[in-house]
């Protein structure tokens, strides 16, 4: 099926160059965003998942005012959390 | 022809009006301030002429309708700046993203190289930002990370931007702007921000391009206003 393009309102057939053109592009953008979710999507998904840096500085402090600054540590626990909640794929 | 004389038409109590549309050339009578109020005509265009101080005036405006593309033409040096909106804009298919793309009367740039962009965002019901940046793309595009476009129901992309300089031999095209869709990964809401894209290289341009990343244009229109400075 011939694509169109809108031109001030009139379409217009792409030209057989225009349509390999589009056909490449479309692949390319197709290939990425399976690269992607299958290999960078996870990475994406643990930032918006972890706490605003300022409550995890927050959360450290009072971490190491309790002498938790180390994997018993409410901070270590919600990282650990996220990262196995989204692992990373194989 | 031009009216020059007074009709002998009066409004008086209990004329009756007839509904007509007023079009530009509808001539209308005015007393002149300057000349004791001699009565004195003008048509409508001539009346609006006179408002100027700074218009929008539309370029251009494309809807779409069974097309992959929508492009308007007509831009050149009369403006420096240019308001351009995308409204509504929804995919044929799901998961897409949003490209612009710049041109002339030879074709539209689609060099490997040809933008640049930085978009700025974030998810509702998120805290943190996201970003979409590259400088050397083929087109200027939106999509924050995996939070690509859907067609479902209340789904597509909005934007209105501004086209700097397009045909200014000193100055790179560039557009800037704020916008916002309903995301592939966002039911809770969409994504929206501001962005700042270029073309690379400094070229006269007199045409903007809007499509999506795969598949047609559902639905939706590109308008382009050239911005008077007065």
């Amino acid at each position: 099926m011939p694509r169109f393009h809108n031109i001030n309102g009139e379409n217009v057939q792409y030209s057989d160059a225009e349509e390999a053109a589009r056909d490449a592009e479309e692949k390319a953008w197709a290939d990425a965003q399976t690269d992607y979710v299958a290999n960078h999507k996870y990475k994406d998904d643990r930032v918006e998942a972890y706490a605003l840096i300022g409550d995890q500085l927050d959360q450290l402090f009072h971490d190491m005012t309790n002498d938790k600054g180390d994997k018993s540590g409410d901070w270590y626990k919600s990282i650990a959390k996220v990262k196995a909640d989204l692992p990373k794929p194989e | 022809m031009a009216v020059t004389t007074l009709d002998q038409r009066m409004l008086g109590l209990g004329t009756t009006l007839t509904d007509h549309t007023i079009v530009a050339g509808d001539i209308i009578s005015f007393a002149d301030s300057g000349a004791s109020n001699v009565i004195k005509r003008d048509t409508v265009q001539g009346i609006l002429d006179l408002a100027g101080g700074g218009a929008w005036n539309l370029i251009g405006t494309s809807e779409a309708s069974g097309s992959s593309s929508l492009t308007i033409t007509g831009i050149n040096s009369t403006y420096d700046t240019y308001g351009v909106a995308v409204s509504a804009l929804v995919p044929a298919t799901d998961n897409v993203d949003v490209y612009i793309r710049f041109g002339d009367s030879s074709g539209i740039d689609s060099g490997s190289n040809d933008y640049s962009y930085h978009a700025s965002g974030g998810r509702a019901g998120a805290s943190t930002a996201r970003t979409a940046f590259d400088d050397t793309a083929a087109q200027i595009a939106f999509v924050l990370t995996a939070d690509t476009i859907v067609n479902t129901t209340g789904g597509g992309f909005g934007m209105m931007a501004f086209l700097h300089g397009p045909s200014d031999s000193s100055f790179v095209t560039s557009l800037s702007g704020t916008y916002w869709y309903q995301a592939m990964d966002a039911p809770e809401g969409g994504d929206g921000g501001s962005f700042g894209a270029s073309r690379r290289d400094v070229i006269a341009h007199d045409r903007i391009q809007v499509f999506f990343s795969s598949g047609n244009i559902a639905s939706g229109r590109l308008s382009v206003w050239g911005l008077a400075h007065a």
